[in-house]
C-alpha cells in the first residue's frame, strides 16, 4: 500500500487505465473488485435497467400495440387506460408492503427468540399460520370477511369499499412479515454463540447486546434472504386484483381481455402480458439489485454468506 | 518406490508471482522436510507436485516421467502420489471404511470385497481399526488425519506429500499423527513434507530445505540446517523457533 | 501458584472455602447435588423435547386457536357443524391441488436437475488445461449459449409472478391451438400444467444450484487428489452430498408449489382455493366457513409436511454434513434455564427440576459431611 515501487500503485484511483482494468476483471468475474467502483455499478445497472425499461414500454405501449388496436379496435384507447398506471399503482402498493412486513417481521422474529414463552407460541403460531397459506386466498378472505363485518355497520360505502381493498394489502403485508419473520430469526439463531458468551464475559447485559452484538451480524447474515423475500413479495401484488384493485395484474388482464372482446386481436393480448413480464421483472430486479448494494454497503470480512 | 524431481517451476497467482524457479528433488525412500515462514509457498509447491495447481513453467518429474508434459492425465499422477491436507478434505457423506474404499473402487478398480480388505488393513494400520463405520465427524481431528493417511496409503502410491498435516490438530493428536507418519517413513515411503514440527524434522528427515519467498534457500541433513546454517534467512528463521 | 493449578483441576468441587469469606453461605449447607440432567441419556431427551412441545407450543396453539374461533363465533353468519358437513367435498379439489403440484413438482425435478447443473458451473477455462496449449484455450466457448439459456431461464421465471407465466402459457397455447385435450385433460388443464410446471422448474433449478456450491471446496480437492477425475468427482462426490443438502429447500419449494397452485383458479381450474372461494365462500354465502375449511387443508398439509421432513432430515442426517440446526448453540443461551434467563413461568424448565432428573435425586438424604470431605 505505501510502497511505490509496484507499478499499480502508480495510477491514481480514477485513472482512465484503472478504471479499464476495472472493467476488464468484472468481466472475467475476477476477484479484484474495486468497493467505490461496484456501488456505482448498481446505479449504473439500475439506472440503464430503468430507461430501458421505459423506452420499451412507450415502444410497445404507443408504437406497436396502440396502433395496431387502433386498426383492428380499441385497446388502450377504449379503456382509457394504459399499463404504465398500473404498474404505478403496484409500486404504492409495494411501498405499503415492504416496510409494514419489515417491521412486523423483524418484531415477530426478535419475538420468536426470546425468553418469553408467550411471546415465542404467538410467535409460531403467526408465522405457521401466515407461511403455509397461500396469499391469494389470505387476500380474497380478508376482504371478503372485512365486507361481512362492514355490513349493516352504517360506514358510507366509499370508506367501507377503501377499508376492504387496503385488507387485502394487509394481508400481503402480514404474509411477507411471517417469511421476513422466519428470515429474522434464522439470523439471530445463526449468531454463533460464542459472541453472546463474549459479550457475557465483558458484562455487557443481554438486551444491549442483542443490540450492539447480535443483531448488527444477524441482519447481515440474513441480507441475501430477505432480498429474494422482497422480490417475492413485490411479485405476490399480482394477485392484489382478485378483490378489485387495479394494479399492473388487473390491467393487463383487462386489456387482454378488451384485445379479444372487441378488437378480436388474440396476439394483442399475449403481447400486453409480456409487456407486463417485463415491468415486473424490471422491479424485482432493480429491487435485488438495490439489496445487494446494501449487502456491499455492509459488508464485513468474516461475515460473508453464500450468494444465492 | 520413487523419486520426484522439480525442475524451474514458476507459479503466479494474478500479480503475485508464488515460486520463483524452484530446484528441489525428493530421492526415492527419503523423507524430505520443507520447512519455511508461512507464505512462501511451500503448500503452492506441494500442490505442484501433484498438479493441483499446473505450474506456468518448468518440469516436474515422477521418476522419468514428466509430469508436465500435457499428455499426462492429471488422475494418473494423483493416483501414485498420494496427498495428505492440513484440513483432512475427508467425504463428510461416507463412512470412514467408505473413504478409502472410494478411491479403490472406482479409480482402481478393485471389486468391493477386495476394496474392503485393503480399506480395513490400512486403517488397522494407521490404528484405527474400531472406527470403521465412523463418520468423519464423529472422529477427533487426529483420527480424522489418520483416516485420511489411510486413505493415501491404500492407493499404493510411490510417494505421499503431506500438507502441513499437523497444523489444525491439538497437541495430543499431533502426537499420534507424527507417530504414524514416521513409522510409513522408516518403512521406505518417499515423503514430502511441509511442517511447522521442527522435533519431527530433526528426528525423522534425511533431509530439510528451507523455503522462503518462493525460492529454496539452502538445503542439507536436519543437522546442517537446523544447527549450523549457512544463510542468513535460514539463521534467523531457526532463531525465532529454535529458542 | 500450585494451588491455582489445583483449583483448576477437573472433577473438583467448588468448595465453600475457595470462595472468599464475604460471601461464604452461612447456615445448613445445601443437599448436594449427586446427579444433574444427564444430557446423553435418552430418556432426558425424550422428556426435554416433549416438555418443550407440551408446555408451551401445544397450550398456546390451543389457546390462538379458541381465540381465533371466538372472533369467528362473534360473527353471526359462523357454524362449526357447516365446516363439519362440508369438509368431505374439499377432498375431490384437494386431490386435484396435488396432483397438479406432485406432477409438476416430479417432472420439474428431472429438468431443474440438469438447469442447476450448469448453473452451478460458471463457463471457465478447464485449470488443468496446459497454459502453453493453445488449443485448448478457447475450448470452454461453447459453454456460454448453455449457460446462457439455464441463468436466462431461471432469471425469467424468479423474476417475474407466475400469473404472469400463466397468461402469457394460456396465449400461446391459444394462439397456437386453440381448443385440444389430451391423455383425457382439457385444454386448460395443460396450460396450468405447463406453466406450473416451467415455474417450479426455475426455482428448483436455482435450490439445486445452491446445493451444488455450498459443498465445500475441500471435498472437491479431496477427490482430486484420490485421483478421481471430474465426472466421478461430480457423481461420486458432489451429488450425494447436494441430495442432502437441499432435502430441506425442496421440501419448501413443494410447499410453494403447492400455494403457488391457487393461482391456475384463475383460469379455472377446480382446485382447492376455486372449490372454497366460489362454492363456499360466494355460492353458499359462508366466507368464514370458507376461509375456516381452506386453513384446514392448507395448514393441515403444509405444516405436517414440513415438520415431518425436518424430522426425518435431522434423524436421517450424516453427522458433519450440511449446517447444525441453529437450536444447539444460540438458542440454548437465548432460551437457557437457569440464572438469569430462567422461564418467567418457568415452563420451559421443566427438564431441570427434580421431578425430570434422570437420578435418584429425591431419595437421597442430605449430607454436608459429603461435600466437604470432596
Amino acid at each position: 500500500m505505501t510502497g511505490g515501487s509496484s507499478p499499480a500503485s502508480t495510477l491514481s484511483p480514477g485513472s482512465p487505465e484503472v478504471r479499464r482494468r476495472d472493467w476488464k476483471t468484472r468481466l472475467r468475474g475476477g476477484a479484484k473488485k474495486v468497493f467505490v467502483w461496484k456501488i456505482w455499478s448498481h446505479v449504473v445497472y439500475g439506472g440503464a435497467a430503468v430507461v430501458g425499461g421505459i423506452l420499451f414500454l412507450l415502444e410497445l405501449g404507443y408504437l406497436g400495440v396502440y396502433h395496431l388496436s387502433f386498426a383492428l379496435g380499441a385497446l388502450h384507447s377504449f379503456l382509457a387506460i394504459h399499463p404504465l398506471q398500473g404498474f404505478l399503482l403496484s409500486l404504492e402498493v409495494v411501498g405499503v408492503i415492504l416496510p409494514v412486513g419489515f417491521g412486523l417481521g423483524f418484531l415477530v422474529g426478535w419475538a420468536r427468540t426470546t425468553r418469553f414463552v408467550i411471546l415465542r407460541g404467538l410467535g409460531s403460531v403467526f408465522v405457521d399460520f401466515f407461511r403455509s397459506m397461500p396469499p391469494i386466498a389470505l387476500i380474497f378472505f380478508f376482504a371478503l370477511i372485512t365486507g361481512l363485518e362492514l355490513r349493516g355497520s352504517g360506514i358510507d360505502p366509499y370508506t367501507a369499499q377503501t377499508l376492504i381493498m387496503w385488507m387485502g394489502v394487509v394481508a400481503l403485508a402480514l404474509h411477507t412479515a411471517a417469511y421476513q419473520a422466519e428470515i429474522m430469526r434464522a439470523g439471530i439463531l445463526s449468531v454463533p454463540a460464542g459472541q453472546t458468551d463474549a459479550a457475557d464475559a465483558l458484562g455487557i447485559s443481554r438486551m444491549r447486546a442483542m443490540f450492539v452484538v447480535v443483531l448488527p451480524q444477524a441482519f447481515r447474515l440474513s441480507l441475501p434472504a430477505l432480498g429474494n423475500e422482497f422480490s417475492s413479495s413485490i411479485k405476490d401484488t399480482s394477485l392484489l386484483n382478485v378483490i378489485g384493485w387495479m394494479e399492473l395484474g388487473g390491467v393487463s388482464l383487462a386489456l387482454a381481455a378488451n384485445s379479444i372482446e372487441y378488437s378480436h386481436y388474440l396476439a394483442g393480448s399475449l403481447v400486453v402480458w409480456i409487456e407486463a413480464a417485463f415491468l415486473y421483472f424490471v422491479v424485482t430486479y432493480i429491487a435485488t439489485r438495490t439489496v445487494r448494494g446494501v449487502e456491499d454497503l455492509f459488508k464485513v470480512p468474516g461475515l460473508e454468506v453464500a450468494k444465492s | 518406490m520413487s523419486s520426484i524431481r522439480v525442475k524451474g517451476v514458476r507459479k503466479s497467482f494474478g500479480e503475485l508471482e508464488v515460486l520463483r524457479g524452484v530446484d528441489l528433488e525428493v530421492n526415492s525412500g527419503e523423507v524430505l522436510c520443507i520447512v519455511g515462514p508461512s507464505g512462501s509457498g511451500k503448500s503452492t509447491l506441494l500442490r505442484c507436485m501433484n498438479l493441483l495447481v499446473i505450474p506456468d513453467e518448468g518440469q516436474i518429474f515422477l521418476d522419468d516421467v514428466a509430469l508436465t508434459d500435457p499428455r499426462i492425465r492429471p488422475e494418473w499422477v494423483r493416483q501414485n502420489i498420494g496427498m495428505v491436507f492440513q484440513s483432512f478434505n475427508l467425504f463428510t457423506h461416507l463412512t470412514v471404511k467408505r473413504n478409502v474404499m472410494l478411491a479403490l473402487r472406482h479409480v482402481k478398480r478393485m471389486n468391493r470385497a477386495k476394496a474392503e480388505k485393503v480399506a480395513v488393513s490400512q486403517l488397522t494400520r494407521v490404528g484405527l481399526a474400531d472406527k470403521l463405520n465412523a463418520y468423519p465427524a464423529q472422529l477427533s481431528g487426529g483420527q480424522q488425519q489418520r483416516v485420511a493417511i489411510a486413505r493415501a496409503l491404500a492407493m499404493d502410491p510411490k510417494a505421499i506429500l503431506f500438507d502441513e498435516p499437523t497444523s489444525a490438530l491439538d497437541p495430543e493428536s499431533i502426537h499420534e499423527v507424527l507417530a504414524v507418519m514416521s513409522r510409513i517413513g522408516q518403512e521406505g515411503m518417499t515423503m514430502a513434507v511441509v511442517t511447522h514440527e521442527m522435533g519431527f524434522a530433526k528426528e525423522v528427515a534425511d533431509r530439510v530445505v528451507f523455503f522462503d519467498a518462493g525460492r529454496v534457500v539452502e538445503e542439507g541433513t536436519p543437522d546442517e540446517i537446523f544447527e549450523r546454517a549457512g544463510h542468513e534467512r535460514t539463521q534467523a528463521f531457526m532463531k525465532k523457533i529454535l529458542r | 501458584m500450585s494451588g491455582e493449578e489445583e483449583r483448576a483441576l477437573p472433577g473438583r468441587p467448588l468448595l465453600s472455602d475457595d470462595l472468599p469469606p464475604t460471601r461464604r453461605p452461612t447456615g445448613p449447607l445445601p443437599p448436594p447435588i449427586t446427579t444433574g440432567p444427564n444430557v446423553s441419556s435418552p430418556r432426558y431427551e425424550r422428556v426435554s423435547r416433549w416438555s418443550q412441545l407440551s408446555t408451551y407450543y401445544v397450550p398456546i396453539g390451543v389457546a390462538c386457536a379458541v381465540a381465533f374461533f371466538f372472533l369467528l363465533g362473534s360473527l353471526r353468519y359462523f357454524s362449526v357443524s357447516f365446516v363439519i358437513q362440508n369438509l368431505p367435498a374439499g377432498i375431490g379439489p384437494c386431490e386435484t391441488s396435488l396432483e397438479f403440484t406432485t406432477y409438476t413438482f416430479v417432472i420439474g425435478l428431472g429438468l431443474a436437475m440438469g438447469l442447476g447443473m450448469v448453473r452451478a458451473h460458471p463457463p471457465r477455462r478447464d485449470p488443468s488445461l496446459r497454459r502453453k496449449k493453445a488449443r485448448g484455450r478457447f475450448s470452454y466457448l461453447w459453454q456460454w449459449p448453455l449457460y446462457g439459456f439455464a441463468t436466462g431461464y431461471v432469471q425469467a421465471i424468479r423474476g417475474t409472478p407466475f400469473l404472469v407465466q400463466l397468461y402469457i402459457v394460456f396465449f400461446a397455447v391459444a394462439l397456437t391451438a386453440p381448443s385440444f385435450s389430451f391423455l383425457g385433460w382439457s385444454q386448460f388443464y395443460w396450460i396450468g400444467f405447463i406453466a406450473l410446471l416451467i415455474n417450479t422448474t426455475g426455482y428448483q433449478a436455482e435450490a439445486i444450484r445452491g446445493g451444488i456450491q455450498s459443498v465445500e471446496a475441500g471435498q472437491i480437492e479431496g477427490a482430486k487428489a484420490v485421483g478421481l477425475t471430474r465426472f466421478q468427482t461430480f457423481f461420486r462426490i458432489t451429488m450425494p452430498q447436494t441430495l442432502r443438502l437441499v432435502t430441506l429447500p425442496l421440501t419448501n419449494e413443494w410447499i410453494s408449489n403447492f400455494k403457488t397452485a391457487t393461482i391456475l383458479s384463475y383460469i379455472s381450474i377446480f382446485e382447492l382455493y376455486e372449490w372454497s372461494s366460489l362454492n363456499i365462500g360466494l355460492n353458499d354465502n359462508r366466507p368464514v366457513e370458507a376461509f375456516v375449511l381452506l386453513t384446514i387443508f392448507y395448514l393441515g398439509i403444509n405444516v405436517t409436511l414440513s415438520r415431518v421432513m425436518t424430522y426425518v432430515e435431522k434423524t436421517r442426517r450424516i453427522p458433519g454434513l450440511g449446517t447444525p440446526t441453529p437450536e444447539v448453540g444460540m438458542a440454548k443461551r437465548l432460551f437457557g434455564t437457569g440464572g438469569r434467563n430462567r422461564d418467567l413461568l418457568g415452563l420451559g424448565a421443566v427438564h431441570v427440576s427434580a421431578r425430570d432428573a434422570p437420578g435418584p435425586i429425591q431419595g437421597s438424604p442430605p449430607s454436608t459431611e459429603d461435600t466437604n470431605s470432596a
